[in-house]
């Protein structure tokens, strides 16, 4: 299967307080079409600015980024409106993602407006998305502005923006975190089922393997800017292979009484000043760290098939 | 409608911004229906029998009396008005579009444009008001345009930076980054997308620069840099002063179009201070 | 029963007309156990914590209720005889542990003023309670001399519930502690406090919007449903055995990390307003299993278990509708 998207290499380096952050340090991934990518990891680990950097809307420090065959790392102004048309993002927080002065018709106009699509199929476009969402009937919802709507109505009419000028891609940044528990079942569901009857690529990040399992067949696991673990989501969390993900499944929340209380396998936190190379970054908090993690940085290796794992356990010298 | 209804309700709970913009109503109003309402043409030279009206005291012919020259003072006070409104609202209009413009793209754009707005607006905060103004109208043609084209050209910054540091926090909204995703171009962002929402903030600085306007016009006339032929409120001060009536004790002649100019001065003030506490409500809890 | 709330009711003044937040409110909570208080947004959960330390907004008011604490009404008492309840007694964590941090002094001055101010110790045995305190929630006492910018998300939580138990209160009230924070640090602060419980037997109250915290922390819960509690118990009767469909729901609304992949059932609709209540069952618009009756009147809650109350009409029947609502058909046909 070719990939619908790309990336190799990508780095992102930002300048603090004069200081340089490595956010991101070489993430390679692929996305193909249909397929359903997972990147998890805590606050701070890049995830999010790994998928601006996806979606053009943070250039890459170094790296190359490929949609559909074609090399999008160096478009910019009109040259990157095809690759918007067909790259959407849903956005985590519903409360900010729509401008509070437009009515939904007009916050639905505008990316069908901008990509060119003849005025006369708008209305249709509008109506047919707000009923995949389930905002119906579609003519009660038009004229409102977002103060009118709550937190999982305006996640429904984000989700309808981004659906509308009909993607191949979806990016969904932490898309439920900020909606109550009871309507975030609602919209995974509806992101689940336009992926299945649109066809289309999504990229999931979250904090929350739970959440992850739910919609991704594959998943990445990163941590202070690089890809850890990569593998089929249900093989990744039965069985970890690498430390930080054994810690990752183990910290997710469930809601029932007999579980594991068991303190997490890992030491200090993600703040604590982060080891400098060479050697594995997460060494200082890892309970199985040896002397070889100090020694050589590992790499991103192959353990079966289609998983692969940055750590030197298991692995034989 | 629903600007006016807000306006409306805005008003009611700012009594400062209410009083301000009463101000500014009555002095449309006479502005527009000045021609009816002025007693006597405002430069006719008035007469008692053969002689000219000098300084007639208050009475129930001449409300505010007549200056030295024989002319209604309540007439010219009225027509004043207009070339306060013309003055005050054309300069507040350049001062805005100016400002919110150089404010919006310094803002949004960054980099060298933001380089170079701030670089423009320090070397224009150098600039003393007067003596620009004054060497200006003696180099050119003096009049209302010198006061109009003084106050854009060197009142702006002060709109543009808070219209810039509004567009930096508005430019980290999440709306703002879905305008990008939704295949805006930068020029549809700025002025479809962020534009609206510091327009308000705007308004606010412009209702500051009329009194700012008003005020550099009855400066410059009183200094003798007005247009002789047209009636203003500075215009005025400045026939008063020249004529001794400060020491002739005719403050019915220098009074009113002083309280006219504070009058007009001090609704700009109110409605921004009414104004602030809705645009930044955090501020006035403090 | 260390509190006792009764018939709480809580009101707030809107232009639209008066916010019934809290309405008619019953809650027990025992000594030395962690109540978790769960429910959506808007259901009155973060509004019943505030009465409770009686630090509402200004336009909130307690209208009516009960709320005994070691003897005495709350609810009831002048602010200065609060004043020597407040954290001595009775602390509190909010959501965001900045709101409880000065962002401009460091920790050490802060926990310095509460201790000598409030706590009336020494300069020298009030920097060693700071230090103990620090301990306790597991940071290095050498962070004392630190700025609360310099601490990290879950750092600052530490930091803030050391500075609630400052002065050894005997219950705590904590907001939403967890939140904001990611899976990793959320479980650590989670473990934080139950630790701190089970040593100092604190009483807690943990109010959140997951099931999940309440779970993993809590041995009691009370589920909170439009200013009202609709179903409370131990977790585990509420959890395994829940009586309220709403309970049923929030317990199928999110997915689990192992197990079945069983399709996730999601709470159509919304909350009713809180200025004009319906009349019967607040849930009945929600419920897939409302009848005439839940429309028209309100169930009084009930224990149907030793220890396990709810308010509804068809607890009884609850064994069946438990079935039923594991199918994601039954609430979308709602």
């Amino acid at each position: 299967m070719s990939a619908l998207l790309e990336a190799v290499g990508l780095r992102k380096t930002f300048r603090a307080r004069g200081r340089l952050v490595h956010a991101v340090e070489g993430v390679s991934l692929a996305v193909a079409a249909g397929e359903a990518l997972g990147i998890v990891g805590e606050s701070g680990c890049g995830k999010t600015t790994t998928a601006r950097m996806l979606l053009r809307l943070e250039e890459p420090t170094e790296g190359g980024i490929r949609f559909d065959g074609a090399d999008i790392t160096k478009l910019h102004g009109n040259a990157l409106r095809p690759f918007r048309a067909r790259a959407q993002l849903v956005f985590q927080n519903p409360f900010d993602a729509l401008n509070p002065r437009f009515t939904i018709r007009r916050s639905l106009t505008e990316p069908l407006r901008n990509f060119g699509v003849a005025a006369s199929e708008h209305r249709e476009r509008i109506d047919a998305v707000l009923r995949r969402v389930r905002l119906t009937p579609p003519e009660s919802w038009l004229d409102r502005r977002p103060h009118e709507l709550s937190g999982g109505q305006l996640q429904r009419v984000v989700l309808a923006r981004a659906l509308v000028p009909e993607p191949r891609l979806i990016v969904a940044d932490e898309p439920v975190s900020m909606l109550d528990v009871s309507v975030r079942a609602g919209i995974l569901n509806l992101l689940r089922e336009a992926r299945d009857a649109l066809g289309l690529a999504a990229i999931y990040i979250s904090h929350d393997l739970a959440l992850i399992r739910y919609v991704c067949e594959r998943t990445l696991v990163m941590y202070l800017g690089q890809v850890v673990e990569e593998g089929p989501t249900a093989a990744l969390i039965a069985e970890p292979a690498h430390p930080y993900t054994a810690v990752l499944v183990a910290a997710v929340p469930v809601a029932r009484v007999d579980q594991n209380r068991a303190a997490l396998p890992v030491r200090g936190s993600l703040s604590d000043a982060p080891p400098t190379a060479p050697g594995c970054t997460f060494r200082d908090r890892c309970p199985h760290a040896m002397p070889r993690c100090t020694a050589d940085t590992p790499a991103l290796r192959s353990i079966s098939g289609d998983r692969r794992v940055a750590c030197h356990l298991g692995d034989l010298p | 409608m629903r600007g006016a209804r807000n306006f409306l309700k805005f008003l009611r709970g700012e009594p400062f911004a209410a009083v301000g913009a009463a101000i500014y109503s009555v002095i449309v109003v006479v502005a527009v229906f000045a021609d009816w309402l002025e007693p006597y043409a405002p430069r006719a030279i008035l007469k008692v029998g053969p002689r000219v009206a000098r300084y007639l005291p208050i009475s129930a012919a001449h409300w505010l009396g007549t200056t030295s020259s024989g002319r209604d003072v309540l007439s010219q006070v009225i027509h004043g008005t207009r070339s306060a409104l013309v003055v005050g609202l054309t300069a507040a209009i350049a001062v805005v579009a100016i400002g919110t413009l150089l404010g919006l793209l310094a803002g949004y754009l960054g980099g060298w444009v933001d380089r170079v707005v701030s670089w423009l607006a320090d070397i224009v905060l150098g600039l003393p008001f007067l003596p620009f103004m004054l060497i200006l109208a003696a180099l050119t043609h003096p009049g209302t345009g010198v006061v109009i084209f003084t106050v854009a050209a060197l009142l702006w910054p002060n709109t543009a930076r808070v219209i810039r540091a509004q567009v930096l926090s508005l430019r980290e909204r999440a709306w703002v980054e879905a305008a990008r995703v939704t295949g805006c171009s930068t020029a549809r962002i700025m002025f479809v997308h962020v534009l609206p929402q510091v327009l308000p903030l705007a308004a606010l600085y412009g209702s500051v620069a009329i009194g700012w306007a008003i005020l550099a016009e009855a400066s410059a006339s009183f200094l003798g840099f007005g247009d002789p032929e047209t009636v203003s409120w500075g215009v005025m001060l400045q026939d008063a002063y020249a004529n001794q009536a400060l020491s002739r004790g005719a403050w019915n002649w220098f009074a009113p179009p002083g309280a006219a100019i504070m009058a007009m001065v001090l609704a700009g003030f109110l409605i921004s201070r009414g104004s602030e506490k809705l645009l930044f409500p955090k501020l006035a809890e403090q | 029963m260390l509190l006792s709330v009764r018939g709480l009711r809580v009101n707030y003044a809107s232009r639209a007309g008066v916010v019934r937040a809290v309405d008619g409110m019953d809650l027990d909570v025992p000594a030395g156990s962690i109540t978790g208080l769960v429910g959506e947004s808007g259901c009155g959960k973060s509004t019943l914590g505030r009465s409770l330390m009686r630090v509402l907004p200004e336009a909130g008011r307690i209208a009516g209720g009960q709320v005994m604490f070691e003897g005495r009404d709350i609810a009831a008492l002048g602010e200065a005889a609060m004043r020597a309840i407040r954290w001595r007694r009775l602390a509190f964590i909010p959501q965001t542990a900045m709101n409880a941090l000065d962002p401009v002094q460091r920790l050490r001055a802060q926990m310095l003023e509460v201790l000598t101010e409030r706590g009336g110790l020494r300069r020298t045995a009030a920097l060693a309670r700071a230090v103990e305190l620090f301990r306790m929630v597991g940071l290095d006492p050498v962070r004392l001399a630190d700025f609360p910018h310099q601490f990290s998300g879950g750092m600052r939580q530490r930091a803030s519930i050391a500075l609630a138990l400052a002065l050894a209160p005997v219950l705590v009230i904590a907001d939403e502690p967890v939140t904001a924070l990611d899976v990793i640090v959320q479980r650590q602060v989670l473990d934080v406090l139950r630790d701190l419980q089970s040593r100092l037997n604190l009483a807690m109250i943990l109010v959140t919007h997951d099931m999940a915290v309440v779970a993993y922390a809590c041995d009691r819960v009370a589920v909170m449903y439009a200013g009202r509690v609709v179903e409370a118990g131990p977790v585990a009767d509420v959890l395994e055995r829940p009586l309220h469909p709403y309970t049923m729901g929030l317990t199928h609304a999110f997915p689990d990390v192992h197990g079945d992949m069983a399709a996730l059932v999601p709470i159509e609709g919304s909350p009713p307003s809180l200025i004009d209540p319906p009349p019967g069952c607040r849930f009945a618009a929600r419920c897939p299993f409302a009848q005439a009756r839940c429309v028209a009147h309100d169930p009084a809650a009930l224990a149907y278990a030793s220890d396990h109350v709810a308010a509804c009409w068809r607890a009884d029947e609850a064994a069946e509708l438990r079935g039923l609502a594991a199918t994601p058909s039954t609430w979308i046909a709602a």
